[in-house]
């Protein structure tokens, strides 16, 4: 049996813990940028706020608008999976406010109340609350946890082949983990409403219609696992590095304003690119590609478009920041188009590998240890002083690409200038 | 004939001889303060800021490590929210009711009620202050 854990509206739960005033008010927190609403508190949701609802709309002055605040949320994410992972060894982080916790070594357990008892300790000892789906696979127990939220109860268990059918004959067919708008318009076509319909669908047509990824969808819902267990092994794989090494990385993010400007573009690449780069050497991976992508505001169709993207293979896996930026840059002087506004790039590395294992090339310089002290001087510095504090001359110094964030929260526990105060 | 150069290698400084330092196989870790955090995951650092717990050794502009996963007993120092403000005091429970005492006679209890929004966010376990801020009030 698998459990997924949810956190409930995590980044507004995250800004509760710090402020008290704000149960039972309805709380939103705004994409990077203060784009549009990325999370909803219950309340918010109560009253109608829509998901990706532009910022400047929301004027009911009831409603408390917060600008994402990742140096939080990414924190108080790390607790919550600290304590998940007391419960059970084998552990799979989903995403900053999800994990997949195998129960299969544990046949005796009471699931049910293991499921309470984890939503009793993450609110206990993080503040946070969560909802926990458990069920034979990876697929139902997103089912099941949704299924929890929905009758507001916390905990659904899924045992045996009376509550499965219950519970897919309960869901709606767009609402299964991989079904996406452009599957359910197949779907509603040839009838299929609710999972449960979708779970008697004959293999051959799954196949064909929603390829592989709909054959293993059948399985799953059938109570056979299909989806490859992405966490950790063993009792003591949990928390190593290796472990949690991504395989790769990202930074893409909206400019505060729309940027034509080659130059203003290239300073916000080096600094995402920047970031990247300290994010590999914190895990210790280097990257053998990268890819850049730049484009214009989709969401603004009077504007001519553009999109475009590139990936490099680098001549070295290499993680130092200045290479990085100069492999970036040059990706950017092909995909750069004059007389466009453009509203976003990012940076990817992909296909890591372990720093041990970088294979120098007899024709490139191998990284010399002298580089390697710098880009440690460097993330020592901003780690300990503020982010960006010392950077390379290409991340620039007067950041025209900087965020929007009118309504940022304090950074209350990776901060000291920043942590909460209680007066009293 | 002219002999061939032989270049031989100079360390700078010196080469330490005599006795290795007795020391050497006793060598431990310096104390690490992270040490007093039992929980780290569920402890968070507070600043408090008021005179309400003064004779609680808490002068203003302190520092507290409250811990969240530690169930408040009787006489804990506290971290709680009534009515959506936090404050810090003492927590006294007796016969199903609770109090929370200032540690400062200038200030007033606050009786726990019902329909009080009140809940207890974490209990304090270490208080780290200057301790010139204590002086002009003990």
């Amino acid at each position: 049996m698998l459990a997924l854990v949810d956190c409930n509206s995590f980044y507004c739960s995250c800004e509760r813990v710090f402020d008290p005033s704000l149960h039972h008010r309805p709380v939103v927190v705004l994409s990077n940028n203060d784009g549009c609403v990325i999370a909803r508190s219950q309340e918010a949701k109560d009253l109608g706020i829509e998901m990706g609802a532009p910022g400047f709309q929301l004027k009911n002055p009831e409603v408390v608008v917060f600008s994402s605040n990742y140096a939080l949320y990414g924190d108080m994410s790390r607790r919550v999976m600290a304590t998940l992972s007391t419960f059970c060894p084998r552990m799979e982080v989903y995403s900053i406010d999800e994990a997949f916790l195998d129960f299969h070594h544990f046949p005796y357990h009471n699931l049910e109340q293991t499921g309470c008892e984890i939503r009793r300790s993450v609110l206990r000892n993080q503040g946070i609350p969560v909802s926990v789906g458990i069920a034979p696979t990876k697929t139902l127990a997103k089912m099941a946890n949704r299924y929890a939220k929905k009758l507001k109860k916390g905990v659904h268990v899924v045992t045996g082949d009376d509550a499965r059918i219950a519970l897919l004959k309960a869901t709606e067919v767009s609402q299964v983990w991989g079904i996406g708008p452009q599957h359910t318009k197949t779907l509603t076509r040839y009838h299929i409403r609710s999972a449960y319909d979708l779970a008697q669908v004959p293999e051959e047509w799954m196949r064909k219609h929603l390829t592989v990824v709909g054959q293993r969808m059948l399985a799953e819902l059938n109570g056979r696992q299909a989806i490859a267990w992405e966490g950790t092994e063993g009792p003591h794989a949990g928390g190593t590095a290796a472990a949690s090494r991504k395989k790769n990385i990202c930074t893409a993010r909206g400019f505060g304003r729309p940027l034509t400007r080659k130059e203003d573009i290239s300073e916000a690449l080096a600094s995402y690119t920047a970031s990247v780069g300290e994010k590999l050497r914190r895990q210790h991976s280097s990257a053998t590609r990268l890819q850049v992508f730049l484009r214009t505001n989709a969401h603004r169709p009077e504007d001519q478009q553009y999109y475009q993207s590139i990936t490099l293979e680098l001549p070295v896996a290499t993680n130092h920041s200045g290479r990085l930026i100069a492999h970036a840059l040059g990706a950017l002087d092909i995909l750069y188009r004059p007389g466009y506004a453009y509203s976003k790039c990012g940076v990817a590395v992909l296909d890591l590998v372990p720093d041990s294992q970088v294979q120098h090339s007899l024709f490139a310089d191998a990284e010399s240890p002298r580089h390697r002290k710098a880009m440690q001087a460097m993330d020592q510095l901003n780690r300990a002083l503020g982010k960006d504090l010392v950077r390379l001359g290409a991340q620039g110094f007067d950041r025209k690409f900087r965020l929007r964030q009118a309504h940022l929260s304090r950074r209350f526990t990776t901060r000291l200038d920043e942590i909460l105060t209680i007066r009293h | 004939m002219e002999l061939p150069v032989l270049l031989l290698p100079v360390f700078p400084g010196t080469i330490p001889t005599g006795f290795p330092s007795p020391a050497e196989d006793y060598m431990e870790e310096r104390i690490n303060l992270n040490d007093l955090v039992s929980h780290p995951d569920s402890t968070f650092v507070v600043r408090s800021q008021g005179y309400s717990m003064i004779n609680a050794f808490i002068p203003p502009n302190a520092m507290l490590l409250v811990d969240k996963s530690i169930t408040p007993k009787n006489n804990d120092i506290v971290v709680a929210s009534v009515n959506g403000d936090f404050t810090i005091k003492y927590l006294k429970v007796n016969d199903h009711k609770q109090k929370l005492v200032p540690a400062n006679s200038k200030y007033k209890e606050i009786e726990i009620v019902e329909g009080m929004d009140f809940r207890i966010w974490g209990v304090v376990t270490h208080v780290i202050s200057d301790p010139k801020n204590l002086k002009d009030v003990c």
